[in-house]
């Protein structure tokens, strides 16, 4: 009978050991991100604020930004998808050009703006992790000045056990920059019958007007 | 009144063209850059005629209203907004917010005090802005193709039903009042030049710094509607999804 429990007790203690190990190794692999999420935006938000504060806009502006958006996003990841299927059937000279050209237009955009984060306040509301893939950290942008009305932001972070996060799309208003662009890219690829180059050839000039801005001001 | 009419009339008679017109105003498939805008080579030219309209009457207007001084503006938007809430208590009725249509009628009735001019009430959230088009939704019905009307700019089949649907049921255009005959009658006029004012960075952006101002737009009037729809961030969520898991 003692032996009988003894090897019940002991059975016992090996599920309990193995549903611990599980959990461990469960909650490991899907461990909560959501805060280190919430405190990397935080800290790209106040990155963002100190060079707007200081910096004059010039070509380090330009630098600076490149640095920024290259690690908290990844271009390439932001490049294939605003260009969907076109970017699968691309060819290699084809993606770098995009690739080199899409870059130079959202450095240009964010280095035109930073004239207009100096009035802008970011205050965190919520962070939540969305399906496996993302974790989504939602917050408010509010114009000191009172210009413009608060504006709800999303940041959409992708999170990979094992990896770093980085940013894959921001939302404002429900409004996604990412799906905006990539409609407006495949628009305009489309129209002129499947060629990218049209496009390629479109941001390059874009990003040229842009850093001649840029540069008058 | 007659302007408000007007407008509305053109509009339907538009929809109605663009509806009998399917047929030949379809873009081939290869051409189509969205699925949900069926008739984007008419969208496009009527698109390219709103733009030329906002060149000579509604920027240039927005640019006289940004102009006024700050309590100036800000009485033109309380009026645009004002003139909504009849709208809004008589939808909210429709979606069951008893609550929602009470607030809007009192705000209603305390701001008219001023004909719209002041937010007596101070309380720019509630009442919760709502229309017919939202009242359709409530009751699950879809928004249909992508349209482009004359004047009106973008929306959907459902949207530009539900503005001719809000016109005509406006209890201020049943008032046998020539006040409030007036006030329907520059109803429409000051609702879109406050709107293009108060976005006027915004909405010049898209007009002039876009690769195609139209797919732009169509973007991002497409997203913000669906916002408002049951299950529209999940069909997001999906392409989201499928293309990070083709990355992998």
């Amino acid at each position: 009978m003692h032996r009988h429990l003894h090897k019940c007790r002991v059975a016992l203690m090996r599920i309990l050991v193995a549903l611990a190990l599980g959990f461990m190794l469960t909650g490991g692999a899907y461990a909560d991100r959501t805060d280190e999420a919430a405190k990397m935006i935080e800290t790209l938000v106040a990155e963002i604020q100190d060079i707007a504060a200081t910096v004059a806009i010039d070509d380090n502006i330009y630098k600076q930004s490149d640095d920024i958006i290259d690690r908290y996003f990844k271009y390439e990841t932001l490049a294939s998808f605003t260009i969907g299927p076109y970017w699968r059937n691309a060819s290699d000279d084809q993606r770098q050009r995009y690739l080199k050209t899409f870059r130079a237009v959202v450095v240009e955009l964010a280095a035109n703006n930073f004239e207009y984060f100096r009035s802008l306040e970011y205050m965190f509301q919520s962070s939540e992790k969305k399906g496996k893939n993302w974790i989504i950290v939602n917050g408010i942008v509010h114009d000191k000045t009172g210009k413009y009305p608060d504006a709800m932001v999303s940041w959409r972070i992708k999170d990979t056990p094992g990896q770093d996060l980085y940013i894959f799309d921001l939302s404002f208003e429900n409004v996604s920059m990412l799906l905006t662009q990539k409609d407006e890219n495949m628009a305009v690829i489309r129209k002129n019958k499947g060629d990218l180059n049209a496009l390629i050839d479109l941001l390059a000039t874009r990003s040229e007007e842009l850093r001649k801005s840029r540069l008058r001001n | 009144m007659r302007a408000l009419l007007k407008i509305c009339g053109l509009g339907v008679s538009v929809l109605i063209a663009v509806g009998a017109l399917s047929g030949c105003a379809t873009a081939p498939d290869d051409t189509l850059t969205e699925n949900r805008d069926p008739y984007e080579n008419t969208n496009r030219k009527v698109f390219a005629f709103n733009t030329k309209v906002d060149d000579y009457v509604y920027e240039p207007a927005a640019k006289a209203y940004l102009k006024l001084p700050d309590r100036g503006q800000m009485m033109l938007t309380n009026f645009a907004n004002w003139t909504s809430l009849p709208s809004t208590a008589v939808n909210s009725s429709f979606q069951g917010d008893v609550e929602n249509a009470a607030i809007g009628t009192f705000e209603f009735l305390i701001n008219g005090l001023t004909l719209g001019f002041a937010d007596l009430t101070g309380d720019k959230d509630t009442p919760r802005r709502t229309n017919f088009d939202d009242t359709l939704s409530f009751y699950n019905v879809g928004q249909g193709s992508y349209v482009v009307l004359p004047l009106y700019g973008s929306g959907t089949v459902r949207s530009h039903s539900a503005f001719f649907v809000d016109s005509i049921t406006n209890p201020l255009n049943f008032a046998a009042t020539p006040a409030a005959a007036n006030i329907a009658a520059v109803n429409t006029p000051v609702r879109i030049v406050t709107f293009r004012g108060n976005n006027f960075e915004y909405i010049n952006e898209l007009k002039y710094n876009s690769l195609d101002s139209y797919a732009r737009t169509r973007s991002i009037y497409l997203q913000y509607d669906d916002a408002n729809e049951i299950d529209a961030d999940e069909n997001y969520e999906d392409e989201f999804n499928s293309f990070i898991e083709t990355q992998e």
